[in-house]
């Protein structure tokens, strides 16, 4: 099985004033919103539809001169923090 | 390259942002009416008294309003009204604006927060809630807003409040009516753990009706409740000491139609609540078209020989260019009533040696508009 994500409905995404944004709706954060860069703003784009680590990582590479190795750590890093912020969706899929 | 969320504090963010939006003239902040009638019939209020029936913000143009606003860059969103609980779709335009990603702020009386509205909140919360409190009474409570066992009835909304962990904080407009409670409310917040603010000018109504300004403390009244308010004065050196105090002829030196914009029922357009004066209309033009408009408002400059253009004290002035045009008809007006005040702050704060502004003794030029008639007349007078 694959473990597939995509983005929830508890975060609103803005891009204002040069930043990129996760505007939360519900108060079970601490925070009521959240910063990413660039290139998280692109995977967040991303994950409008399921995706799976994999093609996350090939969508960086698609967009970056990056190492596979990089590019996967720092989705798998973006995809926990979003995990723990409970912005994402996971689903399990038969390869 | 990382794609992480960095993790920056809250503050910062909003300081980085707001850094920006001043160079770039992004509208950070929007402050929109969504009722002009209110529960309260409270005697210096300057927007509900003229309201008609009529005077609502529909679902529709909340929307159209939305729409433009999200697409120019606002982030925080300030509900306001007249009383914005007495808006039968108020649901509906609250969460069309939360589910778009602003950051939502509450202008309310409280009295109609109970269980339902409560739950309402905790499941979509705002950023902060704003409640005008009125006294520590239900006499006072009446004599201000002319509405019977109110003050209970805000005590259990707070109590509400707090139950679910909402962000709330408790403003007072001080005046006649209300000044001798103003340290005690202070001490209510202050033992709810919230925060509490008071302003001291009292606007008249929005069609000319000066009334309310009969409740306006004179500058001296002020003057004592700071004293009390803030021993030593020391929020207001505080204050003062963050800011750049070279005199300047720009009339505005706020964030208003800079970072932040008013609208109202009708989509009429103004740099800030205070201001009622609209210069376009957000239902009907295109937000650049308005946005332009205000812009051009703001780059005013004062008329030569302007007393304020020579001010050091405009970072701790008792008004503003939209108190000023309220009271004086044009933001680049003069309210001696306001400098009176300021010039009296400055004296206790050891900035100036009378506290008597300049203009009393060498008088106000005469190309500089002043109040006029019966407003001039409802001021009260200068210093006692």
């Amino acid at each position: 099985m694959t473990a597939e994500f995509k983005r929830g409905d508890r975060f609103v995404y803005r891009h204002i004033a040069g930043e990129h944004l996760l505007v939360a709706l519900h108060q079970d954060r601490a925070a009521p919103l959240f910063t990413f860069s660039p290139t998280g703003a692109s995977l967040w784009h991303e994950l409008a539809d399921w995706r799976s680590a994999e093609r996350l990582t090939a969508h960086l590479l698609d967009q970056y001169d990056v190492s596979r190795e990089d590019a996967l750590r720092d989705v798998m890093e973006f995809l926990e923090q979003l995990s723990s912020l409970n912005a994402l969706e996971t689903r399990e899929v038969a390869p | 390259m990382t794609c992480v969320i960095p993790s920056i504090p809250v503050d910062t963010l909003r300081d980085r942002m707001g850094s920006r939006a001043m160079a770039e003239r992004i509208p950070l902040w929007a402050h929109v009416e969504i009722i002009a009638t209110c529960n309260f019939k409270c005697q210096h209020c300057y927007i509900a008294p003229c309201a008609e029936r009529e005077d609502i913000m529909t679902p529709a143009q909340a929307r159209v309003l939305f729409d433009k606003l999200e697409r120019a860059g606002t982030l925080s969103l300030l509900l306001t009204g007249g009383e914005v609980l007495t808006h039968k779709n108020f649901k509906e335009i609250y969460l069309e604006a939360k589910r778009r990603g602003f950051l939502l702020y509450v202008n309310t009386n409280a009295y109609l927060i109970g269980e339902r509205w409560a739950d309402f909140f905790a499941e979509w919360p705002p950023e902060y809630i704003s409640i005008s409190l009125y006294g520590l009474s239900n006499e006072r409570y009446q004599e201000v807003t002319g509405i019977p066992n109110a003050f209970a009835k805000v005590c259990k909304a707070l109590d509400l409040l707090s139950e679910r962990g909402l962000t709330y904080g408790l403003k007072c407009p001080a005046m006649s009516l209300t000044v001798d409670e103003i340290p005690a409310m202070n001490d209510f917040a202050k033992a709810r753990g919230v925060s509490f603010r008071y302003d001291s000018i009292i606007n008249p109504q929005e069609k000319g009706d000066v009334s309310p300004l009969h409740l306006q403390l004179a500058p001296k009244k002020v003057i004592e409740l700071e004293e009390v308010m803030s021993p030593g004065m020391k929020e207001f050196h505080d204050y003062y000491g963050r800011f750049n105090n070279e005199p300047s002829s720009q009339v505005y030196r706020c964030g208003g139609g800079r970072i932040v914009l008013a609208v109202n029922v009708h989509g009429g357009v103004s740099t800030c609540l205070s201001s009622r004066q609209a210069v376009g209309n957000l239902f009907e033009q295109p937000f650049d078209e308005v946005w332009a408009m205000l812009g051009g408002k703001v780059t005013k400059k004062f008329p030569d020989g302007h007393p304020c253009a020579s001010c050091r004290f405009r970072s701790m002035c008792a008004g503003c260019p939209a108190t000023v045009e309220q009271v004086a008809g044009l933001p680049e007006g003069y309210v001696q009533q306001y400098c009176a005040i300021t010039h009296l702050r400055a004296q206790r704060m050891g900035l100036h040696p009378t506290g008597i502004p300049r203009t009393v003794t060498e008088g106000i030029p005469s190309h500089v508009r002043t109040p006029m008639g019966a407003t001039a007349r409802a001021l009260p007078v200068l210093v006692s």
